[in-house]
């Protein structure tokens, strides 16, 4: 791709409000308007709020909070937001009919993950503009779909990709560009540009982790993002916080965590992914009389509420994976068969399903 | 925070143009941004302009760790210098005020300004009304709070007072972006308060440029994660044009080799059309006959010809790459639509073929297609839900097998439906009753594609079904057409034909050709002499063994074998006994003792001599073949397919090659689909040595399989249809194949078997007529044909001799005889009847006649009004068997003839004609390319 049409893309981005989906408008189409001066905008954005759509779609209570922000202002900005007309077109926030929304979903983007059978499964692939959770026991392919995903994401529309960047936020230490440029070699993918796109940053603590996704937000209204990548949510507050005594600060702040992430999916229109870890149901639970090593994901009703569609995998016989949907709005409860193969996620070898 | 001391390096100055007169004031000093340095009265002020963000920069950067510069006292000297410029002592600044509260998590309430002058600080709010006031002696900095009038303030920023004056923060507009400065205070006054749009304009511009810088200076981070996205497509890839603007294809239509589909006539109302262009990534593989079967079908499937209907049959002959045409054109219409930004044509067809090639398709999609670019849903093995075709998006594209379509046709139906159906191998739909056919008319799809090398079998009405399935009603119902066309071309095709139903039947073929031409795209494999390597076919006649001829006559002379002759079923079963007496006697036996035999077998075994069965050294072909066999093994290291309808008959074959010691593999219906492709890849891999012969089943891998590995091919017996004998011999001779292909065709002479292939060359002159729309010759009499049952024990070739050809088995130059369509009166005139007084004759009578055992006295009863019967059918000589070279093999025991070993080009085929205890009395030859 030549570097003028890269620019191109660039500008076409950096109106806001062009023909891309999910391109956000920047926070500072309100500066000047009804006295809302470059300081406020400025002190607004450093609040980790980027876009008319981050702002319009935060309670007036958090404005507040943001360090030198009035009541008054909060105010003003808010209702500025409802009413400007790129926003408003931008931005629904009334009602809408279901015929426009069955329109709507219609067209959104799924991006592969290289299996057609988990895509089958999951009607298309990983979906924009919603969480996706994976969880599984280790071993079980949670992160090898992540980089697949962290390829794919970056593939034509034609392809089932979201012609995007990706955000990696890697809390556990496993992310392996080696096997991104396998994936990119497989789709035909120059691997420099491939790894180019990926932004990574390893989280290490919880609070980190929450404050790398103002730094996301900022830079998804640079440039276009498809995808939002965090390898384990959920492994830093298993340590950070501890016991009983922490248990509720634990999950307010994995609530805000999670409300981050379902902010910038709708605010940007990216695909969330995020993995889960398991945890021994010790005491055995209703269903130990028939699993004899029964595993749940952790995180309580938090995350489970917080995500749209929930994936378990289990390992399967050699190289695969079965994926089971745990709970989807729409998916029915069903599973299927995945291979981890030596270019990511893709479909098992006729071999492995005879067996079965 | 923890992070706070590193920030200190990062805050980047803001490239901002600073106040002349403050840069030269601070030229002496060492650093301008120490803190202390704040307090400097109106040089503190200026700064402030210059940069305000400076000090807010990070929300996290809390006021209350600076609070410790408060306290240090510092004389206001350069205040009080400064002041005397103002003429006043007094600062503004920017606040937040709340009442007091005593709430967890405080807010401010609202915006004010505070303006201190002379030890008191007067706070006003937005709007200009003053709140209260306080006595206010220490100086303030941005995030100080102090207490007045029951309120809590919070300084925010300083305001320069200049913008006080001219009451800015009052009028609701923005400060002017510090770059401006230089503009007098009036220009802002000006602007009009409204949100006019330019301002706005203005404003975002110069936001946006600021916006440029990194915003997150929280850690340090690569540059690259900021950078634009990068199209990581490799520039070689073909990739669809984008282009949101204007109208533009998906690919480049003025693209070397670019095959641009044709334009609708018609536009829908407010649309525009667009190119629609084959994806280069398959184009480019298109051979010129390919290109234009792709734009065939796809013309008929968009109904731009002018015909009514959206079906087509592609009826290339073997090889010509029907499947990559049809993948041509289902990628096509998946993706593109000529109306712009329409949704594509079809979004899920149906492939529908035989079990056998199921893989096979599903290897070409790949192969053509990549494995990531489409979704091909397999529908072999019954785990798969179907669902995840009609319902799912990843599937596009689905393959089944005939069988297996009937018992899901229901569900196919739920889901958005099947937007196009290809019926591979077509011809398989060719009875009204066919079962997969109403499967596939149920699913009410009007695009429909008929897939065949061989569309027409049998007979006409077959041809109409087919017809009839693509495009429903264009023939109008079944009777209609019998009675318009297929009665009248019968007739006009009889030898005894009157010159007016000549006349109507040529004008009913003609008009039937033009109906049909429309839609019917038939390229015979000529078109690729270029790129294949020449086919050789030799019809070998092998003269039975005494113990075949025997058992043959022992079949005829069985009393049951009489009774059956009436009864239409029996005799079929007896063709099958005869059958099995040419390829082998031994195989009339009975493979399982203890099962019950059917009461005609048992009957036709009780008379046979038990000696007769035993071996299968009494098979003539086998022998043939076993000199073959042993001749190519030892002088060649070609390999070698070979076919047969029976699974008995493989049986027998496997047999004879284990006892020769020959690597081999064997494909029949037994064979799971699942293996089947695997067998095929493993022949065509390994070398003669590891794998010289493949065992074919002509009904289970007569069709769509790829055996380039091997370059020569036996057709061990033969069909009564004769496209399943051209099907299975392009097995060998298709696309890929480097060699040059020999067939070898073995015929008993005098059987049933030499009789069957008389009737399979009556069809293909039928089957030429209408589809090539060549004026074929004709055929054989019904009469002639009529005597299927009889053992010609000749010496000679009675094909031959029936043919009426007058070249001695010399062979004929076969280019010749092919090129001109001379009338074959010429030949008339010299006829031939006295060469042999024992030509085997034919008998005018029924089928019952010729069963009489009576042969001679038959014979001699007959002889005269056969003779004045081959005279009135000799100009209508079969032309199809004039393009052989026809070739006496005894020329070539009698010692070396040059000239007719040139015949002969296959050197194999000569070694073991050569050897003086072949029993092939007569070959046809035909070299093709």
């Amino acid at each position: 791709m030549s570097t003028a049409e890269t620019d191109e893309a660039r500008s076409a981005y950096g109106d806001g409000g062009g023909g891309l989906p999910g391109a956000p408008t920047p926070l500072s189409v309100l500066e000047g308007v009804a006295g809302l001066s470059a300081r406020d905008i400025k002190l607004i954005v450093d609040g980790g709020f980027n876009t008319i759509e981050s702002v319009a779609y935060t309670p007036r209570r958090v404005l507040e909070q943001i360090k030198g922000i009035s009541e008054q202002k909060a105010t003003k900005v808010l209702a500025e937001v409802l009413i400007l007309p790129s926003a408003s077109k931008l931005v629904p926030m009334g009602f809408t009919t279901a015929t426009e929304m069955h329109q709507r979903r219609s067209e959104l983007i799924s991006i592969t993950t290289g299996s057609k059978q988990l895509d089958t499964l999951l009607a298309g692939g990983i979906e924009t503009g919603s969480v996706t959770e994976i969880f599984g026991e280790f071993r079980t392919g949670k992160s090898q779909i992540c980089h697949t995903l962290a390829v794919t994401c970056q593939l034509p529309f034609d392809m089932g990709g979201g012609e995007g960047k990706c955000l990696y936020i890697d809390t556990e230490g496993t992310f392996r560009p080696v096997r991104l440029l396998a994936v990119a070699n497989r789709y035909g993918l120059s691997g420099e540009e491939v790894l180019d796109n990926v932004a990574y940053a390893r989280a290490y603590n919880s609070d980190h982790q929450l404050q790398l996704l103002n730094q996301a937000s900022a830079m998804m209204c640079e440039t276009r993002f498809s995808l939002l990548i965090v390898d384990s949510a959920t492994s830093l507050y298993r340590t950070d916080f501890s016991g009983r005594g922490e248990l509720s600060n634990r999950q307010i702040h994995l609530a805000k965590f999670l409300r981050t992430l379902q902010r910038l999916a709708d605010e940007f229109g990216i695909a969330v992914v995020i993995t889960n870890q398991v945890v021994a149901q010790v005491d055995g639970g209703p269903g130990a009389m028939f699993n004899p090593d029964p595993k749940k994901p952790i995180g309580g009703n938090i995350i489970a509420h917080a995500s749209t569609t929930r994936l378990s995998l289990k390992k399967g016989r050699g190289e695969t994976r079965i994926c089971k949907i745990y709970d989807s709005p729409c998916l029915p409860e069903s599973d299927c068969l995945f291979a981890i193969t030596e270019a990511g996620i893709g479909d098992p070898s006729p071999k492995d399903l005879d067996k079965d | 925070m923890i992070g706070k001391p590193f920030r200190s390096p990062l805050l980047k100055q803001p490239p901002i143009v600073i106040d002349e007169a403050r840069s030269i004031a601070n030229n002496d000093n060492e650093q301008p941004a120490k803190k202390r340095r704040l307090f400097n009265g109106d040089d503190k002020t200026k700064q402030d302009i210059s940069g305000p963000r400076l000090v807010f920069k990070a929300p996290g950067v809390s006021a209350l760790p600076r609070k410790p510069l408060l306290t240090v006292e510092n004389p206001a000297v350069a205040v009080e210098t400064e002041q005397t410029l103002n003429g006043a002592a007094d600062g503004y600044y920017n606040v937040l005020w709340r009442r007091y509260t005593t709430k967890k998590h405080k807010t401010w309430d609202g915006d004010g300004i505070l303006h201190v002058a002379n030890g008191y600080a007067i706070l006003q709010d937005i709007s200009g009304k003053d709140m209260g006031r306080t006595m206010c002696d220490s100086p303030l900095l941005s995030g100080s709070i102090l207490s007045l009038g029951g309120k809590e303030v919070e300084v925010d920023s300083i305001l320069p007072k200049a913008e006080f004056l001219a009451s800015r923060p009052f009028l609701h507009t923005s400060t002017p972006k510090p770059m401006k400065k230089d503009e007098p205070a009036l220009v802002s006054l000006a602007r009009p308060v409204s949100k006019s749009k330019a301002q706005t304009k203005a404003t975002i511009d110069a936001k946006k440029q600021e916006a440029k810088k990194p915003q997150s200076f929280e850690s340090p981070r690569s540059v690259g994660t900021h950078a634009a996205w990068k199209n990581p497509v490799l520039a070689s890839t073909v990739m669809s044009i984008k282009d949101a603007k204007s109208v533009t294809p998906r690919h480049n239509p003025s693209a070397a080799n670019a095959l641009v589909m044709k334009r609708p006539q018609t536009v829908p109302k407010g649309r525009q059309l667009v190119d629609v262009v084959v994806d280069p990534l398959l184009s480019e593989h298109l051979r010129e006959h390919q290109r234009e079967g792709v734009k065939f079908m796809y013309e008929c499937i968009m109904g731009m010809r002018a015909f009514d209907g959206q079906g087509a049959i592609l009826a290339d002959e073997m090889g010509l790459g029907k499947t990559l045409q049809t993948i041509a054109v289902l990628w096509t219409l998946l993706k593109q639509n000529p109306v712009y930004e329409d949704p594509p044509v079809i979004k899920k067809a149906l492939v529908v073929c035989p079990v056998t090639l199921i893989n096979n398709w599903r290897k070409e999609f790949r192969k053509w297609l990549g494995a990531e670019r489409i979704g091909v849903f397999v529908a072999d093995e019954k785990k798969k839900r179907l669902t995840d075709f009609t319902m799912g998006r990843s599937y596009s594209i689905m393959i089944i097998g005939y069988e297996k379509l009937r018992t899901v046709q229901e569900e196919l139906k739920k889901g958005p439906g099947i937007d196009i159906v290809i019926a591979d191998e077509g011809h398989r739909l060719k009875t009204a009753k066919n079962k997969s056919a109403q499967a596939i008319k149920a699913l009410n799809t009007s695009r429909r594609i008929i897939l065949s090398g061989t569309p027409i079998q049998n007979d006409l009405s077959e041809f109409y079904m087919m017809v009839d399935f693509v495009n429903p009603g264009l023939l109008n119902d079944v009777k209609t057409f019998t009675k318009q066309f297929e009665t009248p071309i019968v007739k006009s095709r009889q030898p005894d034909a009157k010159q007016e139903d000549l006349e109507l039947g040529e004008a009913r073929s003609e008009e039937l050709a033009s109906l049909t031409g429309m839609f019917i795209l038939r390229r015979t494999a000529e078109v690729l002499s270029k790129y294949l390597p020449p086919k050789t076919e030799y019809v070998l006649f092998c003269r039975p063994t005494a113990n075949q001829a025997l058992a043959y006559q022992h079949v005829l002379a069985c009393p049951a074998f009489q009774a059956a002759m009436g009864n239409t079923e029996a005799s079929l079963q007896l063709i099958t006994v005869l059958k099995k007496v040419c390829n082998s006697p031994a195989l009339l036996s009975p493979k399982d003792p203890v099962a019950p035999l059917s009461p005609m077998m048992a009957a036709v075994l009780s008379s046979m001599p038990p000696n007769l069965l035993r071996s299968n050294a009494g098979s003539t072909k086998l022998r043939a073949l076993d000199q073959l066999l042993h001749t190519l093994r030892t002088t060649t290291s070609e390999k070698i397919v070979i076919v047969s309808n029976y699974t008995s008959t493989l049986d027998l074959l496997s047999t004879l090659l284990a006892s020769l010691a020959h690597p081999f593999l064997r494909l029949d219906g037994k064979t799971p689909s699942s293996k089947r492709q695997d067998l095929v890849d493993t022949f065509n891999r390994t070398p003669a040595s590891a794998c010289f012969a493949f065992l074919l089943s002509a009904k289970a891998g007569g069709v769509g399989i790829n055996l380039i590995g091997a370059s020569r091919l036996v057709l061990f017996d033969v069909d009564w249809n004769p496209a399943t004998d051209m099907q299975v011999m392009a097995r060998i001779h298709r696309d890929g194949q480097k060699k040059p292909c020999f067939i070898y065709r073995l015929l008993m002479a005098g059987g049933i078997d030499e009789k069957i292939w008389q009737r399979q060359i009556t069809k293909l002159g039928l089957a030429s007529n209408i589809i090539d729309q060549k004026g074929g010759g004709n055929s054989f009499t019904k009469d002639e044909l009529r005597d299927l049952f009889r053992l010609d024990e000749g010496l000679n070739c009675q094909t031959h001799d029936l043919l009426g050809c007058e070249c001695g088995g010399r062979g004929m130059p076969a280019a010749a005889a092919a090129a001109d369509d001379t009338p074959w009166t010429v030949l008339d005139s010299e006829t031939e009847d006295n060469t042999d007084e024992e030509f085997p004759l034919i008998p005018v009578g029924r089928l019952a006649k010729a069963n009489k055992l009576d042969m001679d006295g038959q014979e001699e009863k007959i002889k005269d009004d056969a003779r004045t019967d081959r005279r009135k059918g000799e100009g209508d000589k079969i032309k199809n068997l004039m393009v052989y070279s026809h070739i006496d093999t005894s020329a070539f025991k009698n010692g070396v003839d040059e000239n007719m070993e040139a015949l002969i080009r296959d050197e194999a085929l000569l070694r073991v004609l050569k050897d003086e205890d072949n029993r092939i009395s007569f070959a046809f030859a035909k070299t093709l390319g």
